[in-house]
């Protein structure tokens, strides 16, 4: 186990030679430890589907709580201003700062805000993104957003940018390899972080591919490892990933 | 295809952020995508707007225009295809085979497949692929089994932030209508685009939708495209096989540089390998390179680590908790008893809350009223005064104005003859910087050294003063680095400039 973690965090973030040049969806951090790490950010799709079920919740709680209110007669009314107000101005900065960065409609869809250095968002940026809300909003149905989110770089609405924040995906975390599943077989040739994570991955994701394509990727390898077939080329990811027995 | 050109990373993305990777295509080259639009819909446009002023069914142009759109998204599919596995997008060529593309995804215009809930990702099969009947069916099916629901979300959200900037487009242009261009209200404008039987008003509407969709159909095809290429990408481990194949080139280079190395190489590993066999003997615990960690290496270990104490701390902490449940409250059956008690409940609450607003106003008040010292002095004043701070930070520590004597002069002269000369001047130096600061608002870098103040001081006070200064400090420095002790004549000269410059006559 704790050497899956360890070839796991050789192979974390260790950028090839020419990953830099290429696209990805990813914003990129360099830890003062030399970590980089890689935040999926999260665009149009995902958030907009969020906020409207964000959208739906406040309507069900804006409507169920005043009919509720009705009760207490003049004061319900006062109540249930009261409500609409924490709805509209307190509802995504609170759930942003106690939930990690998540309303209720971003947690459906797997996203939640954070720092631009990937810290947790905190009272002033959720604050500031949270009242520039009613600028991204103009002239009406979020149309300086949705142009503020397509044209930069980090799918930052005029909020994020000033906040200073992004919205990113929760990274799953991968359960590690099965232990046991192949006896483990070592490799004599040397070989870099990424391409051991590409063989435990091989071996991870061989199942849900057709055989023939498992067979063809296997053979790819004969120059580095000699004549292998799939089954022993799991048998060396065992061995990678240390979960042998 | 061939994927070691790709121009973007490829790897297992979940499902949204695969959909934004197709939409990062789409705006990395945005500008090959957007000519071939405009090359493909302005045409497709200026039918739809004849079709309006010439012939007598203007309000089907939308209709017809809405369903010719599938033959827009062929050419952008090919733009971002193309230039992922590292083509050249070349935006002539596309737009001449726009027909060509058109006929292939004949499927999603004569078919009722036009109303495909996940078109962006069927597409690609039928255009870039190229496949059609059964064969095509059978890929759907493979396809449709991992992506559909995320397909058919692109396409919800999709028509939600079309219909968003349509509308957005519309308020954009009504708030930016001179009052004297009303007609009657502030909506006359929308009912003369939707109520009227202008034809106009249709040609209107119609670049409306289009100017919306410019907005967001190359954004519909990437989502889509992001999607098909993450579910290949999955099912066939495109990232694995690039790996793979670099690997194996890799290797292949290395062998021909080895062969020439050979001679001398031989030698070298014979002596080497016999090195580390000795090694491995050497320290039998460890299984090393030729072997592999057994769970039984390990277990003791782990075991070990487990019993240590940071991993075993026990906390005991006490509460109170009730011995009997509350018992819950009985339900009122008669419902207007109810709805008075919950109408008082509401009255007393009412009488908190407004006590509560009088409350807090009266804590408003007494709170300006107890920082008056505060604000009072800018009222009188009637132009702000110059913040005078009480103390001042240098490198050698901070300044307060408590620890400062009243006469500086005297309290100098008085160390001086003592024989404290050291701090005679070190009273002098921080005094005078003192008073530069609070007098002449001389604004210092936080942790001013002498040099630093010097070189403030000659920046932003008058020449009397920071010639009188530079004096003051070349007598500290001086003494406090060079251990030179100035005359007696030069400190009383300086001391008797001092009131001059900073003492109190002087403000």
């Amino acid at each position: 186990m704790s050497l899956v973690l360890r070839s796991r965090l050789l192979t974390l973030g260790i950028p090839t030679a020419q990953s830099r040049l290429l696209l990805d969806t990813t914003h990129d951090i360099a830890t003062p430890e030399g970590v980089e790490l890689k935040l999926p950010v999260a665009g149009l799709a995902a958030r907009s589907l969020a906020w409207l079920i964000d959208a739906m919740i406040k309507l069900i709680v804006a409507s169920f709580g005043s009919t509720a209110f009705l009760v207490f007669g003049g004061a319900g009314v006062g109540l249930m201003l009261l409500l609409a107000f924490t709805l509209l101005w307190l509802y995504n900065v609170l759930f942003e700062v106690f939930l990690n960065g998540a309303t209720p409609g971003k947690k459906a869809l797997g996203v939640r805000v954070v720092n631009l250095n990937g810290t947790p968002v905190g009272w002033s940026g959720s604050t500031i993104r949270n009242l520039l809300r009613f600028i991204d909003l103009l002239p009406g149905t979020y149309l300086l957003g949705l142009l503020s989110v397509s044209l930069s770089a980090r799918f930052q609405r005029l909020g994020d940018l000033a906040a200073g924040t992004i919205v990113v995906y929760d990274t799953a975390v991968v359960p590690p390899m099965r232990a046991g599943a192949d006896k483990p077989l070592p490799i004599t040739v040397p070989l870099s972080a990424v391409e051991q994570q590409a063989i435990v991955s091989y071996a991870e994701r061989a199942p849900r591919m057709n055989d023939e394509r498992v067979a063809e990727l296997a053979s790819l390898l004969e120059p580095v490892l000699g004549q292998v077939d799939s089954d022993t080329l799991k048998r060396h990811a065992s061995w990678i990933a240390g979960s042998g027995q | 295809m061939n994927l070691d050109k790709v121009t973007a990373v490829l790897r297992p993305r979940s499902p949204w952020e695969a959909a934004d990777f197709g939409v990062r295509l789409v705006r990395r080259d945005a500008a090959a995508v957007y000519q071939v639009w405009f090359a493909t819909s302005l045409p497709l446009l200026l039918f739809a707007l004849l079709w309006i002023y010439a012939t007598p069914w203007p309000g089907f142009a939308i209709l017809i225009y809405w369903w010719l759109e599938p033959v827009l998204d062929g050419p952008i599919l090919d733009v971002i295809a193309r230039r992922l596995f590292g083509g050249d997008a070349d935006v002539g060529k596309t737009v001449r085979r726009a027909p060509g593309f058109a006929w292939r995804n004949r499927l999603f215009l004569l078919t009722p497949k036009r109303l495909h809930f996940a078109r962006s990702v069927a597409m690609p099969i039928t255009q870039l692929e190229q496949l059609g009947g059964a064969t095509r069916r059978q890929r759907s099916k493979v396809l449709n089994a991992h992506v559909l629901n995320h397909g058919m979300g692109v396409t919800v959200a999709y028509h939600h932030l079309w219909s968003a900037a349509y509308i957005g487009i519309i308020l954009g242009f009504l708030a930016f209508i001179p009052p004297e261009y009303r007609l009657e209200g502030p909506l006359d404008w929308l009912e003369y685009l939707y109520e009227s039987e202008s034809r106009h008003a249709e040609a209107a509407n119609l670049l409306l939708f289009y100017l919306a969709q410019s907005l967001l159909q190359p954004w519909f095809v990437g989502a889509g495209f992001g999607l098909y290429i993450n579910c290949r990408t999955r099912l066939e481990a495109w990232d694995i096989e690039l790996v793979f194949r670099r690997m194996a080139t890799k290797r292949a280079a290395a062998a021909t540089t080895a062969a020439a190395l050979l001679a001398v190489g031989l030698a070298v590993s014979i002596g080497g390998s016999q090195a580390y066999a000795q090694d491995d003997s050497a320290s039998g615990s460890d299984p090393g390179f030729s072997g592999f960690w057994t769970s039984d290496d390990i277990t003791d270990e782990l075991d070990a680590v487990f019993e240590t104490e940071a991993l075993n701390t026990m906390e005991t902490r006490e509460t109170w908790v009730r011995k009997n449940p509350a018992t819950e409250r009985e339900a009122s059956g008669d419902d207007s008893a109810f709805r008075d008690t919950m109408r008082s409940i509401g009255d007393l609450f009412a009488l908190i809350v407004e006590f509560g607003v009088w409350i807090l106003a009266a804590l408003v008040v007494l709170l300006v009223f107890l920082t008056r010292h505060y604000w009072l002095p800018y009222l009188l004043a009637g132009s702000p005064v110059r913040q005078r701070s009480a103390r001042v930070m240098l490198a050698s520590g901070e300044v307060r104005a408590e620890e400062l004597p009243d006469d500086i002069p005297a309290s100098v002269r008085a160390l001086w003859q003592r024989g404290d000369r050291r701090a005679a001047l070190s009273l002098l130096y921080r005094a005078s910087v003192f008073e530069l600061v609070r007098r002449y608002g001389v604004r210092l870098p936080v942790s001013a050294t002498e040099g630093g103040c010097l070189a403030a001081v000659a920046a932003q006070a008058e020449a009397a003063q920071s010639g009188l200064f530079r004096r003051i400090v070349e007598a500290w420095v001086m003494l406090a680095y060079g251990a030179r002790v100035p005359s007696t004549e030069e400190v009383e000269s300086l001391l008797n400039a001092w009131p001059e410059h900073y003492g109190e006559a002087s403000s």
